[in-house]
């Protein structure tokens, strides 16, 4: 249901080889022993020496799939120091699923990716001032929220 | 669907091959055929 969709096939093969385990296959079992398999869709994003940069289960809908597969690159790519892709995926899935699940995280990672390619930039607070703004009921936001710039000042309004 | 079907590796090791060749990640998909 969600594979055959043509915006997700895009994003999975611009960025990765697609990698498809049966988990019903008895010459399987030892990898996914080794793997910790325990549930179904089991999604893993890894990098060539075949180490897990990002995980996660369960069903998601096309629209939700996609950008949480984006965001997962996104965040393999910052694992392997690779900031600019990481960068660039995490505001793809701001710019075109903004109201996704995984926008709110997306917007925090852009924020710590910003930083860890710059930490004396304020490139991060500027980052999550717009992750308060945006998604202020996220978990993403009470992550950040140890560590912000002041709130903008109310303009008071004029008679 | 628009004709475009996703062509999936089932060699682990050939899967990491290809991502160090191409410069790319692995996405693994664990799944239940029933």
């Amino acid at each position: 249901m969600t594979y055959p969709q043509s915006f997700v096939i895009d994003a999975l093969v611009q960025y990765a080889i697609p990698l498809q385990i049966d988990n019903s296959q008895p010459a399987r079992q030892t990898l996914l022993h080794r793997l910790r398999h325990i549930w179904t869709p089991d999604c893993r994003v890894l990098n060539h020496n075949g180490e897990e940069l990002y995980r996660w289960e369960g069903y998601l809908p096309p629209a939700e799939f996609a950008p949480r597969m984006l965001f997962g690159f996104g965040i393999a790519y910052l694992r392997e120091k690779r900031y600019d892709n990481a960068e660039k995926l995490f505001e793809d899935v701001l710019r075109r699923f903004s109201t996704a699940i995984a926008a709110p995280e997306a917007q925090y990672y852009l924020g710590v990716a910003r930083y860890r390619r710059d930490p004396e930039s304020d490139e991060m607070l500027e980052q999550w001032a717009q992750l308060r703004a945006r998604y202020p009921g996220s978990e993403a936001r009470v992550k950040q929220s140890f560590k912000e710039l002041p709130e903008p000042a109310k303009r008071s309004s004029s008679a | 669907m628009d004709g475009k079907a996703i062509v999936w590796e089932s060699d682990w090791d050939a899967a990491l091959e290809r991502a160090r060749s191409e410069n790319k990640l692995v996405f693994l998909d664990v799944f239940n055929p029933h």
